[in-house]
């Protein structure tokens, strides 16, 4: 239709922190992941990071 | 041809005695004197067939999600559409409320025997005992169930006034149509959340408290509810929410009363998502007095008399957000606010209470996707 608004995709990204020099970073969400749960390998120090933060960010 | 000097009063004729310009005027009124009310109806009705073909769009679309969710992750039998369409049609009948001394206990009542008669037909439809799982079903049906009755309530009262060709009976439903849609595209966009165990907005209490707890040896309080202990600045500091992962909010009203008579706590601290006004900022951080939960109002009620049974102060911090951010996957506005509420909760604490002291922090809402 002309007048209906088009609804922006939203994209789920987790924020993974790391638990040793506190660097973070930003991914797509993956099916499985979990806040506060340990994640991959910190690409600065290569310590554990842990999931800080699961959100949605709208794609304009 | 020329045509510029056509004067407006040669066309329509000056002379207010013409016949034909008496007709002009005076049929229209007479048309909207005796049929205005059906033709604004007929124009109204347009407007909210749309929203109910939506409606049902929403109501269609989700229940065919649930379904292949049961189907990809369990192993359904062949009769799962018909029992989640069965599922859709069960209804509560609230209690009389003529007398309203009492009532409060009956509710609670019936919502408990729901609930537990849900878990009980999720179990049976998914054939698992996976709790994290099940929750995420249970939450999934409630969505679903939640759409077929904005869709058949809306449908029923625009049915009736068309077929009395009321059309002040449409107009109720014309101005809360609006709200109904947000309502609707809401619970429609939680689905993809829910399916992928995902925190929703109303998660941002059990997050706060979850991130407190991490590293402290939980028990838990009631069902589906968790607590533990920690030290602050030589007060006992009681943390309380639902037991994540899963998708629920827990009892926080009974484990209230177990923690108050076992521990008295000295202060009660709730963090809990809250509708925001038109205009107000989303994830904007508010302080006030109260407790701060929503729901059907049993859990506020109880937690309102231990409270005032012990005299117990209850201070509130909510997290403003729409009812469209509250039940959908959380926004990186939300998510960033979680340090802020936090370091809240130990100011709270600070000017509240003394040494030796204890204080009962609560994390209200669902907490599926966060564990502590």
């Amino acid at each position: 239709m002309i007048f209906s608004k088009k609804e922006k995709p939203v994209v789920a990204y987790t924020v993974e922190k790391c638990t040793s020099c506190g660097k973070e970073q930003k991914r797509e969400f993956r099916d499985g992941d979990m806040l506060f749960a340990e994640s991959s390998e910190c690409s600065a120090c290569k310590a554990k990071t842990s999931i800080s933060k699961i959100f949605g960010q709208t794609i304009e | 041809m020329n045509f510029t000097d056509i004067s407006i009063d040669q066309f329509l004729g000056s002379d207010n005695s013409n016949p034909m310009m008496w007709l002009i005027w005076i049929i229209p009124i007479v048309i909207f004197m005796f049929y205005g009310q059906r033709i604004q109806l007929k124009i109204t009705s347009g407007e909210i067939n749309k929203g109910i073909e939506k409606l049902l769009k929403y109501k269609e679309e989700s229940s065919r999600e649930l379904l292949s969710h049961l189907k990809k992750n369990f192993s359904v039998q062949q009769d799962a559409a018909k029992r989640v369409d069965d599922f859709m049609e069960y209804f509560t009948i609230m209690p009389v409320d003529m007398d309203p001394s009492g009532i409060m206990p009956k509710i609670k009542h019936l919502m408990r025997s729901r609930e537990d008669y849900t878990r009980i037909q999720v179990r049976a439809l998914c054939q698992s005992d996976d709790q994290y799982e099940l929750s995420k079903v249970q939450n999934l049906l409630e969505v679903v169930t939640a759409l077929h009755l904005l869709h058949k309530i809306v449908r029923h009262l625009f049915l009736i006034a068309k077929k009395q060709n009321n059309f002040p009976l449409i107009l109720p439903l014309q101005m809360m149509l609006p709200f109904i849609m947000e309502q609707a595209e809401a619970l429609k966009d939680s689905v993809s959340a829910l399916k992928r165990g995902q925190p929703i907005g109303d998660g941002i209490g059990p997050m706060v408290v979850g991130k407190m707890m991490l590293g402290t040896k939980k028990r838990a309080v009631t069902f589906e509810t968790v607590c533990s202990e920690i030290e602050f600045e030589q007060r006992k500091v009681l943390l309380l929410k639902a037991e994540g992962p899963h998708a629920t909010v827990g009892r926080p009203g009974d484990a209230v009363e177990t923690l108050a008579s076992e521990k008295k706590p000295d202060i009660i601290i709730m963090i809990d998502a809250a509708l925001k006004l038109e205009g107000e900022t989303s994830a904007s951080v508010a302080q006030g007095f109260g407790a701060a939960i929503g729901g059907i109002g049993t859990d506020r009620f109880q937690i309102e008399e231990i409270a005032t049974k012990h005299q117990i102060p209850v201070y509130a911090i909510v997290i403003k957000q729409s009812i469209k951010e509250a039940i959908t996957l959380m926004t990186k506005d939300i998510a960033e606010k979680a340090d802020e509420v936090e370091s809240r909760v130990y100011q709270t604490i600070r000017e509240n209470t003394s040494a030796g002291q204890s204080v009962l922090v609560i994390g209200v809402g669902n907490t599926l996707g966060v564990p502590q």
